[in-house]
């Protein structure tokens, strides 16, 4: 009988019933057979329970505020007024992801990327159709983040529900840009663009009142300047598509 | 089919994360090798799990719902990835409960499993991961990871030769 045979046996998966039987009688009957088992065994329960790693600091803390936003949002979401949307702001919403879905495409089809996706481009282009693909890639995100300064400038004096829709637009902008970063090879992008998200979803939500608003406005229109100045500074530093990580 | 009763609550939440956060960061990072992808796949499984929360059933503990939930989207999250995106575990393991020489042996045991989760293939690793440690059958993995079961079988053999060949520790006992 192989090791296989006995680590199935051992997990108890993908064997029938008369294979277990027929499996257990011989290792009652075959010494060198029980004492296989036995190491075997002693292996795989010795890895069976690995000391949980150590979280990062803050990572709890990190994981409660997002619960709490996310079920902030949620009452916000459900009350009436976010609820119902005008038909312009629907048209300013699907105005915005038609442009967006335009933008994509257009990088996409100058990168060259029309025939394997987007997703293929970092591996399997030439290194000169990467570099294009990656600053097509950018200025698309140069130009989302501007354009998202500009929209938090004119929240201030916006109807609730023109903020709802404004707000609702750009996280979906948001969302569409972090795939792009990692279709890019570029989780660090990512990875500042989704902590944008609790702050733009605090924007959203129905009972944050004027000044607690104009603080997350505040920050994120901080946030959007120090990433342009850090996209603009490793974009003028030419230091290639490998190592701009993004440090902020 | 067990019956769906009350919905957790934001509080019910709260304590989940108290209580297992470690462990779903600890499980994500088995699978993503990655801190920050396993960060980042624990975000999203929290955030998916409490805008289902309403399909979390009786019977079941929300931590483990949650864990579930988290394996899977480590599992998401290393499908998106590229191979580039690997690095080395530095983890820190600790047992206050053990003896000196009893935490000497994990130690070393930790230590060697660290490095030989390095010489599996993502596959390898993977199916080991999800069978061993997150005890999901043969057929759960093969749906999980998009091969058939008798790949993903082949594949934790592997694995489980690997891992004993590359650690003499597992051959001594704890003194």
């Amino acid at each position: 009988m192989n090791d296989e045979t006995l680590i199935l046996f051992y997990y108890n998966d993908a064997l029938t019933a008369a294979e277990r039987r027929e499996i257990a009688a011989a290792l009652e009957s075959d010494a060198e057979l029980a004492r296989r088992y036995r190491d075997l065994t002693r292996d795989l329960d010795a890895l069976s329970e690995p000391a949980d790693v150590s979280m990062p600091s803050g990572l709890e803390q990190r994981l409660q505020s997002s619960l709490q936003r996310a079920a902030r949002l949620e009452g916000s979401e459900r009350a009436p007024r976010a609820a119902s949307f005008h038909s312009w702001s629907f048209a300013l919403g699907a105005g915005m992801a038609a442009a967006l879905a335009l933008g994509i495409g257009i990088a996409v089809w100058l990168s060259g990327g029309e025939e394997t996706g987007p997703q293929l481009t970092v591996q399997s282009t030439p290194a000169a159709t990467v570099e294009w693909s990656q600053a097509a890639f950018q200025r698309g995100l140069e130009s989302h983040l501007r354009s998202a300064r500009m929209s938090l400038g004119d929240l201030g004096g916006a109807e609730d529900r023109q903020r709802a829709a404004l707000v609702t637009s750009l996280l979906e902008r948001n969302r569409a840009y972090q795939e792009l970063a990692l279709q890019n090879g570029r989780p660090d992008l990512a990875r500042v663009l989704r902590s944008f998200e609790p702050m733009l979803a605090e924007l959203g939500s129905e009972d944050l009142s004027a000044q607690e608003a104009a603080a997350v406005q505040a920050q994120l229109e901080f946030e959007f300047s120090v990433v342009l100045t850090k996209l603009a500074g490793a974009a003028s530093q030419e230091t290639g598509p490998n190592n701009q990580e993004l440090k902020l | 089919m067990l019956k769906r009763t009350s919905t957790p609550t934001q509080a019910d939440f709260q304590t989940a994360i108290a209580a297992r956060a470690n462990g779903w960061y600890s499980a994500c990072l088995r699978i993503t090798r990655n801190p920050q992808l396993a960060e980042d796949a624990l975000q999203d499984a929290l955030l998916n799990a409490w805008k289902n929360r309403q399909q979390f059933q009786h019977g079941a503990k929300l931590e483990t719902w949650i864990h579930s939930i988290a394996v899977n989207s480590a599992l998401a999250t290393l499908r998106k990835q590229r191979p580039q995106a690997f690095e080395p575990l530095g983890a820190d393991f600790e047992d206050p409960s053990a003896s000196a020489d009893e935490s000497h042996y994990h130690d070393e045991l930790h230590a060697e499993l660290d490095t030989a989760m390095q010489m599996l293939t993502d596959d390898e690793r993977l199916c080991f991961v999800l069978r061993h440690l997150e005890q999901w059958n043969l057929k759960e993995i093969a749906a999980a990871v998009g091969k058939n079961a008798n790949a993903v079988k082949q594949s934790l053999f592997r694995a489980v030769r690997k891992l004993r060949n590359e650690m003499p520790a597992l051959a001594r006992e704890p003194r």
